[in-house]
């Protein structure tokens, strides 16, 4: 008899491992059912459309693009950057894509001033960030690209000026992700630019040819895998308008040539020194610890972050990082391949992280997606960060494979059920969420001040998504903006802690993040019923210390560095 | 009706299967066995040259003896062949001149020709190297096993060359099926994948040796037993291995309708219906799975796949306490089983017990010290204990067995597990 501990597969010829893949059935705490998500996309007017070829038979038609939440004109509104790409038959014919800024008129509308701006053409975009970079108090837009990356500085006057070449920072190559901090604590913002594959585009790999070219048995475009990687950039400003690359003086080169896609600084073990961490495409992660004397160490193996739970690489997209569980650390979230889950990596202590995606509840769901713009974030505001995950394949080709992955996928939302795990809520939280679409980079903010924070996708093929969170104010809530004087102007690597009775959070100014992204620069706290907060503390880069009483909820407030007291206003709480 | 193609007989099969004589593809054997200049290299050393006791006139002989043997350097077997049959009817009592006529005939296929002009070679001159083998060999190929047997036997168990051995093995390995000597041609399989570990002809005909062989058991089962639960089973298997997952549940149902108690049929529907959940996430496959695992523990308690499934299920739903209790249970019943101990020590990790979680993780590396999961979670282990020197070290043995399995996975294609294994991702992105 063939005893039932037999190992080996009798008569066995074929491959894969059956491994149990579902979406767990929505567990949506009561407070969670009444947040909706909206989409007003065409409400807003914004007639942004990302070109796409429908087969995409080569991998730069996949990975593109970001979108920016920023006020580039200081009118207290934020405003939409949407970065586009041409298709390779588009581009051989000498078209140009036109990326777009879109100016909030603060009535639920938006308004194009790419024109005006001289922003719609950086080249083959990708992703893009925004700082301000010569601390001038304007936001300045940085956008990576496929081919030279641009620098944009913000004129002030509703017009950009491209200073690429003066400041030395357009990495040639295939750039993704970028995040912004200042690395060495001189006041000004350093820039890191992670790249992905080593491409040209008169010399692509063939659709479909060779062992790289195929998911589950059908032939898809090549890559990453098979192809060459790019090393990654670091560019110390230099205070004058320029920058010098310092990566590989400071460690950060990547020599091996992993494929960078989305990058975010964050001071890890809160020495004041910011670090950086870089998902990789089919690759271990990067994690890099800024050792204080203008170098950085990869720690990622041992702090375990560079692979998931089986020690196994993955093909990672995106990062949110967040104070999810009240810690005081801040923990990773990376989107990832389909057929792999996202990981979530719980920061335990000073660079020691935990995978525990299958402790939080959120692997599971997330297996047969591809993952690729990810926030924590408290979208109920309830004081607890969620999280959310938008999801499309790279290949139109897999509703062929017979798999269970879709081109086109829903999205994911999970609220946190302030115990370690979450529930995905998706499906109860309005039919844009499950709408299936191939979305790519994401921001989160409070696009209409309305006290909670609304999400805008950029999706590859067409036109992007804007998000109106319906219902998260009906709790309480603060929202920070930072200003740095000693330190740079955008406050960025400064952590504000709130506290409100027993309710204690932290976040952390970064530029940067998601999947090659920016969000709103301001820091949302839920404050769920409490009306008052007993303390907000702000520590800035440097080590300074404010700390401000009585402030009451349901307000935006503007706290200068050095300033005896935040500026701002409270609002009701009759928003949507 | 068993899922199983049923051939009227077993001489049909093996004549399918190019196992009889004059079939398409068995010839392969003589053209794939060695490159052609390898085997006129091989079969010529050690003959006498052309030319001695001639009595024709010698310079015509010595003239067709240069064309014909240019012919032969240049590939050109046609032309060599009618310089060499000219030589043989010029000296017809040089056994040289037959024995090399038999080798060109041999190398174009034309074995009714090669075996009574390497016949006469031998009656010339007995002690001529090789040639008996060449001439058992080519009775080999005409399907001529009685006859070939003892010489292509005495050439694979003799010969001190490595080239001939392989050649007479391979064709060994064919008389011994043709003659349906089964045991023997799997005796010879086993000698020849041990002489020749990595050469793929021999990979290739020792795997398709084994594969017959099995189907033809199988065959056998189906003649005896048409109606037997192990027909049944077999052909779930079977279908199972192919993906044929409602085929595999058709055959695995007819098992229990007949047998309700038999062990293991459940767990192997619960493995159909977690590959069916695969394709289609929401059927409630899952669900029915899990359950099938749990009536197979209630028929077989001892069931060790069952209970591990169970516990990896419990696993990646974030259930760690039941994940583990199962997992033991697993480990209770068969203390080495590798999968089952790496999940037990995983799931001690999750739940915040590293000291409890380094005993199953080891024990997971006795069983395979090149388990990857294994090292990578002792090191998460050594990590949440603190124990930096012990979590390098046993992160640096961890990259040393990745990149030793990235360099040999290419090589080797998965089979499928009996067992899913501990990990969640089965593909490789793009």
């Amino acid at each position: 008899m063939i005893t039932s501990r037999a190992w080996s597969p009798w008569l066995a010829v074929v491959l894969a491992a059956a491994t149990s893949i579902s979406r767990s059935p929505a567990a949506a705490p009561e407070a969670a059912d009444r947040v909706v998500f909206t989409d007003i996309t065409k409400d807003t007017g914004i007639t942004f459309s990302h070109q796409y070829s429908p087969d995409k038979k080569y991998i730069l038609e996949s990975m593109s693009g970001g979108v920016v939440m920023f006020d580039f004109d200081r009118d207290g509104l934020l405003d939409l950057y949407f970065v586009n790409a041409p298709t390779v038959a588009t581009a051989a014919d000498g078209q140009r894509a036109r990326s777009e800024l879109w100016r909030n008129r603060g009535n639920g509308t938006f308004a194009d001033v790419t024109e005006r701006a001289g922003v719609g053409y950086p080249g083959w975009g990708m992703g893009a960030v925004a700082a301000d970079v010569d601390n001038d108090g304007w936001e300045d837009l940085y956008v990576t690209c496929f081919g030279a990356n641009r620098l944009y500085r913000n004129n002030g006057d509703g017009t950009f000026a491209d200073v690429t070449g003066r400041a030395g920072v357009g990495d040639p190559r295939w750039s993704t992700g970028a995040a912004f901090a200042d690395y060495d604590g001189d006041g000004w913002l350093d820039l890191f630019v992670a790249n992905y594959v080593d491409v040209r585009l008169e010399a692509l790999p063939p659709f479909g040819r060779g062992k790289f070219c195929e998911f589950h048995g059908i032939p898809v475009q090549c890559g990453p895998r098979g192809l060459p990687g790019s090393g990654d950039s670091l560019y110390r400003n230099k205070r004058d308008g320029t920058f010098e690359n310092v990566s590989a003086r400071a460690g950060v080169a990547d020599p091996a040539g992993r494929f960078g896609m989305g990058a975010v600084w964050s001071d890890f073990n809160h020495d004041g020194r910011p670090d950086v961490f870089v998902a990789n495409d089919a690759g271990p992660n990067f994690l890099y610890r800024n050792n204080g004397d203008g170098t950085f160490t990869d720690v990622a193996f041992a702090a375990g972050t560079a692979l998931d739970e089986n020690g196994k690489e993955q093909g990672s997209m995106g990062v949110a990082v967040g104070d999810y569980n009240h810690s005081g650390a801040w923990s990773l979230v990376v989107s990832n391949f389909s057929d792999e889950y996202n990981a979530f990596y719980r920061h335990d202590r000073a660079f020691q992280f935990r995978d525990v995606s299958l402790a939080s509840r959120t692997a599971k769901s997330s297996v047969p997606f591809v993952g690729w713009g990810t926030h924590f974030f408290d979208y109920d505001n309830d004081g607890w960060l969620d999280l959310v995950v938008f999801n499309g394949h790279v290949y139109p080709q897999v509703e062929r494979a017979g798999a269970a992955a879709r081109y086109a996928q829903p999205t994911l939302l999970y609220h946190n059920n302030r115990n370690g795990t979450f529930a995905e809520v998706a499906a109860v939280s309005g039919p844009a969420l499950a709408k299936p679409s191939v979305s790519r980079g994401s921001v989160a903010g409070d696009l209409d001040n309305d006290g909670d924070v609304d999400l805008v996708i950029n999706n590859l093929d067409g036109a992007p998504t804007v998000l109106r969170n319906d219902g998260g104010n009906r709790q309480n809530f603060l929202v920070v903006e930072l200003e740095g004087r000693t330190t740079n102007r955008d406050g960025v690597g400064a952590v504000v802690t709130v506290q409100a009775g027993d309710l204690v959070q932290r976040a952390e100014r970064r530029s940067g993040d998601s999947y090659v992204s920016r969000s709103d620069p301001r820091l949302h706290f839920g404050l769920a019923s409490h009306t008052k907060l007993d303390s907000v503390q702000v520590r800035w880069p440097d080590g300074a210390v404010q700390r401000f009483e009585g402030i009451g909820a349901n307000a935006f407030i503007r706290i200068v560095e050095g300033a005896a007291a935040p500026s701002g206003a409270s609002i009701g709480k009759a928003g949507r | 009706m068993s899922g199983i193609l049923l051939p009227q007989n077993l001489q049909t099969f093996r004549r399918r299967c190019g196992l009889v004589a004059g079939m398409p593809g068995f010839h392969a054997l003589r053209a794939g066995a060695a490159p052609i200049g390898m085997v006129l290299l091989v079969l010529y050393s050690g003959m006498a040259p052309v030319g001695a006791r001639q009595q024709a006139d010698p310079s015509v002989v010595q003239q067709t003896v240069k064309e014909g043997e240019r012919a032969l350097a240049d590939g050109r077997y046609a032309d060599a062949q009618k310089a060499y049959e000219t030589l043989s009817r010029l000296t017809p009592g040089v056994a040289e001149v037959h024995a090399r006529l038999g080798l060109i005939y041999f190398q174009q296929g034309k074995f009714t020709e090669a075996v009574p002009t390497l016949r006469e070679a031998l009656r010339l001159k007995p002690s001529l190297p090789k040639v008996d083998a060449l001439l058992a060999m080519s009775r080999s190929e005409l399907g001529q096993y009685e006859q070939a047997l003892p010489g292509v036997k005495k050439a694979f168990s003799q010969s001190a060359d490595t080239v001939l051995r392989r050649m007479a093995g391979l064709h060994l390995q064919r008389i011994y099926t043709g003659l349906g000597r089964d045991a023997d041609a799997v005796d010879v399989a086993l000698r020849l994948a041990r002489f020749y570990p990595d050469d793929p002809e021999v990979l290739y005909h020792s795997g398709r040796l084994f594969a017959n062989f099995a189907y033809l058991q199988t065959m056998k089962l189906a003649t005896v037993a048409p109606d037997s639960v192990w027909l049944h089973q077999a052909a779930g298997e079977a279908n199972e291995s192919q993906g044929l997952y409602d085929a595999a549940m058709r055959e695995y149902q007819q098992v229990i309708a007949a047998a309700p108690r038999r062990p293991g049929i459940r767990y192997r529907i619960g493995r159909v219906l977690l590959a069916r959940a695969k394709a289609n996430p929401s059927s409630g496959d899952l669900a029915e799975a899990r359950k099938a695992f749990e009536e197979e523990l209630a028929v077989d308690p001892t069931n060790a796949n069952a209970a591990y499934e169970l516990g990896e299920m419990d696993r990646t739903a974030g259930d760690f306490e039941s994940a583990r209790q199962r997992f033991a249970q697993a480990v209770s019943h068969y203390p080495g089983f590798e999968q089952a101990l790496v999940g037990l020590g995983r799931t001690l990790v999750a739940l915040d017990r590293p000291a409890d979680a380094l005993k199953p993780l080891q024990q997971a590396l006795k069983a395979n010290p090149d388990s990857d999961v294994a090292l990578y979670q002792i090191a998460q282990v050594y990590r949440a204990q603190g124990n930096t020197a012990a979590q390098e070290r046993a992160l640096a043995d961890f990259n040393r067995v990745r990149s030793l399995a990235s360099k040999g996975k290419a090589a080797i294609p998965e089979t499928k597990p009996d067992v899913t294994p501990q990990v969640i991702d089965p593909t490789a992105k793009k």
